[in-house]
């Protein structure tokens, strides 16, 4: 899997555009979607396949792979420590930015290649002091 | 600011973020519209309103701003008055101005002038029940009673203090330097606040994280001691997975350990003020510098609480990273020994496999040795050739050891 860059360099890169950030994770949520696609062999373009690709991203970064379809969207709930809390945590980087300019549009990306303009929330997050982030995804 | 202006009267403190010139500006300008008359003097705000008179000014401390509202009430105003009347003067301005709300410290001090001592404790305990809240300490500092209030509903970002002078007119310039090392001590409050928003959500972050790394690892444990060997490609993730955690858990414990030092350096400048302020006993009421002692150092030692349990849970990771290690290093003892053991095997089958052909060699010679006497023996004795060469064969086999030995010397 082409991992996208790290979140600090992500940061220095387009701190000052946030808009072109979006852009960028969003283009690299996409790489890696296509990655894992190939990797794991899903070829179905729907919320089950991206279920599929969704866990198999959280294996390989150490994650908790528990997304699931539930009607027409997925969720997946993220209590553990995750390297955007790092990366805030050591390199000082606001932890709400790498999460609305990062982490949030490479899921968009990533969720795109599946169902088009899925819309994805983070409904709650440990940046705000909630104590897990849960991401959902609306076909 | 005059003297008349802080005595019977009410300051707040209120620290916020720094505010740049422009920043500035506008906050004055939308300041001002909330008091009807309010005018600009050197850089103070300065307005009449229906409870008396408000002065506001402004400071700057390195990366924060303290906003300092001097209220006068109308003279003659029990403290409870002053107090009704101060408070809704200045959260008049919160209600129109959020960032007051998202103030790093709101420091109140209810200041009424007395005639005695005696005169002060009474006030002091109206102000107690106006507030409704218990005296945390009370003591005399530059000659004044100082006292605080325990915060309301915990919020540890809104302070109540208490300050008069206990004589009319003796203790004024005590007055003045003890409202400058309250003043320190909001700031400091302020610092200590800022750090602990900082850190506060990696904080809230940590109990979820560390329940989600125990049951990982506890799964991991119960895997090992299956019978059933655990899979190369498993002990890799479960390795990648441990060497992620420790790196988050690193990070965590070195970014509070920073704040702990600066929480230090900040005590120790309360400490200080604390000093400076020189408070006596008042009556029998525990002092105040006692209670913000404790309640600093309670600042600090949380963040001293979670580096602990961290490096708890570093420590644990740890040891599981050992057990996988150990388990991995077994695993390829098992496998050497397994190898040894068939190579010991595969030679004792070459060694009698080389028997076998050494035997097969020795009988194709001696067919030969007797197929060559036979042939003799059929020239030199005609009909007595198949006889001796049956008489020959134990000969031939003799011999075709001893040329075996020969050649395999």
């Amino acid at each position: 899997m082409s991992l996208p860059p790290a979140p600090k360099s992500f940061y220095e890169q387009y701190r000052w555009d946030p808009e072109e950030a979006k852009r960028q994770a969003y283009e690299f949520g996409r790489i890696m979607g296509q990655n894992l696609m190939r990797a794991i062999g899903v070829v179905d373009a729907d919320l089950g396949g991206l279920v599929l690709v969704l866990n198999e991203f959280q294996r390989r970064v150490h994650g908790e792979p528990n997304a699931r379809v539930e009607g027409e969207t997925i969720k997946m709930h993220c209590r553990g420590f995750c390297p955007v809390m790092r990366a805030a945590m050591t390199h000082d980087i606001p932890w709400r930015w790498l999460d609305e300019y990062y982490a949030l549009p490479m899921f968009n990306g990533l969720a795109s290649l599946f169902v088009p303009n899925t819309r994805v929330r983070l409904l709650t997050a440990k940046n705000r002091g909630d104590p897990e982030c849960l991401y959902l995804f609306e076909a | 600011m005059s003297e008349r202006r802080w005595r019977d009267g009410f300051v707040r403190y209120q620290l916020i973020q720094d505010l740049n010139s422009t920043e500035l500006s506008d906050f004055k300008k939308r300041l001002a519209s909330t008091y009807s008359g309010a005018r600009e003097v050197n850089g103070a705000l300065e307005a009449k309103a229906e409870g008396g008179e408000i002065l506001i000014e402004f400071e700057d401390f390195a990366d924060l701003t303290c906003i300092i509202s001097t209220i006068t009430p109308r003279a003659g105003l029990k403290v409870e008055a002053q107090i009704d009347r101060g408070r809704g003067m200045l959260d008049q301005q919160a209600t129109l101005l959020p960032l007051l709300n998202d103030a790093l410290m709101t420091l109140d001090i209810c200041t009424p002038g007395s005639s005695s001592e005696d005169d002060a404790s009474v006030k002091l305990e109206a102000w107690s029940r106006r507030l409704s809240g218990p005296i945390t300490g009370t003591g005399i500092a530059k000659g004044c009673i100082l006292s605080m209030l325990v915060p309301l509903k915990g919020d540890l970002t809104h302070k109540n203090y208490f300050l008069s002078p206990t004589k009319p007119s003796k203790s004024l310039k005590g007055f003045g330097e003890a409202l400058t090392e309250i003043k320190n001590i909001a700031l400091c409050s302020a610092q200590l606040n800022r750090l602990e928003r900082s850190s506060r959500n990696y904080i809230t972050a940590y109990k979820p994280g560390e329940a989600e790394i125990s049951e990982r690892i506890d799964s991991y444990q119960w895997e090992l001691l299956r019978p059933e060997p655990v899979k190369m490609e498993t002990l890799e993730s479960w390795l990648g997975y441990i060497m992620e955690r420790e790196a988050s858990l690193s990070a965590m414990i070195s970014a509070v350990r920073a704040n702990l030092v600066e929480a230090g350096l900040i005590v120790s400048r309360v400490e200080d003020s604390l000093r400076r302020l020189n408070e006596g006993s008042f009556r029998d009421y525990p002092s105040c510098s006692e209670a913000i002692g404790r309640e600093y150092s309670a600042a600090t030692r949380k963040y001293d609480d979670f580096i602990v349990a961290t490096e708890a849970l570093k420590a644990r990771l740890s040891t599981v990273m050992e057990n996988v290690r150990t388990y991995l290093s077994v695993q390829q003892q098992k496998l050497t020994l397994d190898e040894q053991k068939s190579s010991k095997e595969q030679l004792v089958r070459l060694v009698g496999l080389q028997e076998t052909f050494h035997k097969i060699e020795i009988f194709i010679l001696a067919v030969y040795m007797t197929e060559m006497a036979r042939i003799v023996f059929d020239v030199v004795a005609g009909e007595e050739a198949g006889l001796l060469t049956a008489i020959f064969i134990p000969v031939a086999l003799l011999g075709a050891v001893g040329v075996s030995r020969l050649l395999h010397r």
